[in-house]
């Protein structure tokens, strides 16, 4: 606790200098360095510009979402939408967390559904604590819990994608949820999912995860980071563009995988690749912000290099897989995915590449010019959007502590950053020596 | 007017004014600096904030409608 106070206290007095030499030092000529100075604008505008598209587009997918419900319930007043559903839980070296996932699924106020838990050839106690749980569950089942089919699968083979085709085989649901071992769901997060499929064109919907381990400064970091992204998600969903259903919180017709088959079992981050390869068939996928999901963030810096590894190296995999959506004219294809989303992700990534030197740069150029009006600019902009995230987000009744991160919110993300720009290196260089990245062992320490 | 609706209009009217607030701040302060910088971050958030607003305030009315 001191530790997070002593840190926060140093990123806000480094965030107070910043802004004090703005007001008291005095700044030397504008013709200095003009070449750095026109690679800032040039930096700095590009980054502004699309943070600006975002965070505009974004506060209408509440709209959207409120305008169709309304509409929704005027034509249908009582109609009562309620398939079935199954829930997959692939489960691999999870005993810390799994019994917490399928007490809080047993707790969702949506009654119509299965569980399906998929041991993936776990090498702990983790199928023993299902089969006991599931056990103790048929026997006795607790006041309050719904009654609900669990049914255990072994899987001897390791990949999360087997795993998960595995559950699918077995699934009777129309509809199939993905959840982690590793997460918490909030009680309306099924019937939010489910909500969302009432229109037929959906066939896919991508969940709110949160990082639910906020006690050390990692878990701080990756909450505002997947605030960040998730926020994102919006103008995505409004522009028929996402293409990342993460596997933490995923939901999709059982057509789906009839159409285009199972999950990927080369590609590392098979979540992705399936995601591409539903937008590549031009199926509909949306963002279903009020269907929430809390997972564990990584609780060291090696698992989080690791995590972001493993993103990177599948992102790498299946844009190169799939390099022929990027600038596609085919009709069935969302132009907007195609010509801007997709290519502006590979931006993201050189941007990424050059953001932790640029922030350095930005930095000495202040430092010799006295001229800090481009470093209190950045800081002020993602401060702001941090601000406007925590405050305008409908799913948080208190946020007085958390809007208090977004002034030191730079520096928080800078570490991100750091560790996203290391996995990206690593990503390279393992795709140059054609390494193979392995599905990752968590070391969980159950924070539900 | 049920107490639903008060509440919102209370928090519309906070979102309202902070944001007006900010807004000048910012256009008042930065126009004396005259930086091109902080030019295109009151213009960048000044329109971020507006467009959050109006989907805060329209999202809520369709809720309300709905209910």
């Amino acid at each position: 606790m001191l530790k997070k106070f002593l840190l926060y206290f140093f990123l806000y007095i480094l965030t107070g200098g910043i802004v004090f030499s703005v007001f008291f030092l005095t700044p030397t000529e504008k013709t200095d360095f003009p070449v750095i100075r026109l690679i800032i604008i040039f930096f700095a505008t590009t980054l502004l510009i699309k943070y600006f598209i975002y965070m505009v587009i974004s506060p209408w997918h509440d709209v959207a979402i409120a305008f169709s419900r309304y509409r929704r319930a005027k034509k249908s007043a009582g109609d009562r939408y309620e398939p079935p559903v199954s829930v997959l839980v692939p489960a691999r070296n999870e005993e810390a967390g799994v019994v917490t996932t399928l007490k809080s699924l047993l707790e969702s106020s949506y009654k119509n559904f299965e569980i399906i838990v998929i041991d993936s050839a776990s090498t702990d106690n983790t199928g023993e604590k299902i089969l006991s749980f599931i056990g103790q569950y048929n026997k006795s089942r607790p006041p309050g819990l719904s009654k609900v089919a669990v049914s255990y699968l072994k899987e001897e083979r390791p990949g999360k994608g087997r795993a998960l085709n595995k559950g699918i085989a077995a699934a009777s649901g129309e509809i199939i949820i993905s959840v982690d071992a590793d997460c918490f769901i909030a009680p309306e997060t099924l019937a939010n999912f489910v909500s969302y499929f009432r229109n037929p064109r959906v066939m896919a919907a991508v969940g709110n995860v949160k990082i639910g381990n906020t006690q050390n400064i990692l878990g701080v970091v990756q909450y505002l980071e997947f605030l960040f992204s998730f926020y994102f998600k919006k103008s995505d969903s409004i522009l028929g563009s996402i293409y990342i259903i993460g596997g933490a919180a995923g939901a999709f017709r059982k057509e789906v995988f009839k159409k285009i088959g199972g999950y990927s079992l080369s590609n590392i981050t098979e979540d992705i690749d399936l995601s591409v390869r539903i937008q590549y068939a031009g199926m509909k996928i949306v963002y279903a912000e009020d269907a929430v999901v809390y997972t564990e963030g990584a609780a060291d810096f090696s698992g989080l290099i690791r995590q972001r590894l493993r993103w990177k190296s599948g992102r790498i995999e299946t844009f190169l897989k799939h390099r022929h959506l990027f600038f596609s004219t085919q009709e069935k294809h969302n132009k907007i995915l195609t010509w801007f989303i997709l290519p502006l992700a590979i931006f993201g990534e050189v941007q990424l590449a050059l953001e932790l030197f640029f922030i350095i740069f930005v930095y000495v150029y202040s430092y010799l010019t006295n001229d800090y009006s481009s470093f209190i600019s950045g800081i002020i902009v993602v401060s702001s959007m941090f601000a406007v995230q925590i405050i305008f987000d409908f799913h948080r009744k208190k946020w007085g502590r958390l809007v208090l991160l977004a002034p030191i919110g730079w520096l928080l993300l800078y570490i991100s950053t750091f560790v996203e720009f290391q996995a990206l290196i690593m990503a390279f260089r393992g795709y140059l020596r054609k390494e193979k990245t392995e599905w990752q062992i968590w070391k969980r320490k159950g924070v539900f | 007017m049920n107490n639903n609706f008060l509440k919102l209009l209370k928090q519309a009217i906070i979102f309202f004014l902070a944001s007006t607030v900010v807004i000048i701040f910012y256009v008042k302060f930065f126009d004396h600096i005259a930086m091109l910088a902080y030019r295109l971050v009151a213009i960048f958030l000044s329109l971020v904030l507006i467009s959050n607003l109006a989907a805060k305030l329209l999202t809520y009315y369709f809720r309300l409608k709905k209910e």
